[in-house]
């Protein structure tokens, strides 16, 4: 029996992939809502590419779940310009 | 916010104050919160009011309003628990070298030096004043630059590096006026965005373009409460 967590998760996965690989503008909207969330959620690491680091801070709960369930069957999605902050100085 | 995140000092509520507070002071980490020196905490960041003398953010930032002022007592907490004592500002740690050159770094300053011509840069609206110095010796701490100058650049050097307020100003006779770095919603900013983000912009489709939208609206009126009058930009066609 399938699990609805499952479905869930993997037609969310499907969905972005789907979209990201097409040149249209759900493409760029979905780039847009990426790089704010990423903004927001003050990472350093693209937030789909490490989903085991846990942000109860993320106001997008969309991405919140597909990250949960990246996480929840050791996944992640790399994308091709991922928008990260990076370090400007030595630890 | 990872290493916030990884500390599991705090409970997920405190998680979003401080994230709040993080978005509202534009930062990402400690780094964007100290002084150049990189030993001590910009005391304005901890009060939540950034003073002009402060760093700003170069990049586009979500705008968060400022959180309340509960939130002003518990950052300093938690800011004790994490990095800096918050009487002295010292870090637990001092950082170590700036990665890249000043005219690249996430954080915009209001004053660079240049140490191979011994000048200070001031921002100015478009661009630098260029402060030539009066008694430069080896103690940084104690270099003086005239106020009065007729240089100028549009383009930061890029063998500057930021500074703080240690570097002293003097003049009898004027004003040194400090003017922040342009903010959303001004034709500057736009022209001054990252290559990325221009990009990005001019992939977009808008029905009104963002120059359009930006340089020819007045704030228009839209709430009027009892206590005070809210005003937002709206675009309208002109």
């Amino acid at each position: 029996m399938h699990q609805l967590k499952d479905i869930q998760g993997s037609g969310q996965i499907l969905q972005l992939l789907k979209h990201l690989r097409v040149q249209s503008p759900f493409e760029k909207m979905w780039l847009i809502t990426l790089h704010w969330a990423q903004l927001q959620s003050g990472f350093h690491v693209p937030l789909l590419q490490d989903p085991t680091v846990p942000a109860p801070h993320l106001e997008r709960l969309y991405i919140s779940s597909l990250r949960e369930f990246l996480a929840s069957i050791n996944s992640s999605i790399i994308t091709e310009h991922p928008y990260t902050i990076r370090f400007t100085i030595e630890p | 916010m990872d290493v916030v995140i990884t500390s599991n000092l705090f409970t997920p509520a405190e998680y979003k104050t401080i994230n709040y507070c993080r978005m509202f002071l534009q930062v990402y980490s400690i780094a964007d919160l100290t002084l150049a020196g990189g030993k001590h905490i910009d005391s304005s960041f901890l009060a939540l009011d950034p003073s002009l003398l402060s760093s700003t953010s170069a990049l586009v930032e979500p705008l968060q309003d400022q959180p309340q002022t509960a939130s002003t007592l518990r950052i300093r907490q938690w800011a004790n628990r994490l990095w800096c004592n918050t009487v002295t500002g010292g870090l637990h740690q001092p950082l170590g070298k700036w990665l890249v050159p000043g005219p690249q770094l996430r954080q915009s300053w209001p004053f660079y030096f240049n140490p191979d011509t011994n000048t200070l840069w001031s921002r100015t609206g478009e661009g630098f004043r260029v402060h030539s110095g009066i008694q430069i010796g080896s103690n940084l701490r104690n270099m003086q630059f005239h106020l009065q100058t007729n240089r100028q650049s549009t383009i930061l050097s890029s063998n500057s590096f930021e500074t703080t307020t240690r570097f002293i100003i003097t003049s009898q006779s004027s004003v040194l006026t400090i003017i922040p770095p342009p903010t959303p919603n001004t034709p500057t900013f736009l022209a001054n965005l990252s290559s990325w983000q221009q990009s990005l912009l001019n992939q977009m489709t808008m029905e009104h373009s963002h120059q359009e939208i930006v340089s020819t609206k007045p704030p228009i009126l839209i709430a009027i409460n009892n206590k005070k009058s809210i005003l937002r930009l709206y675009p309208t066609r002109p």
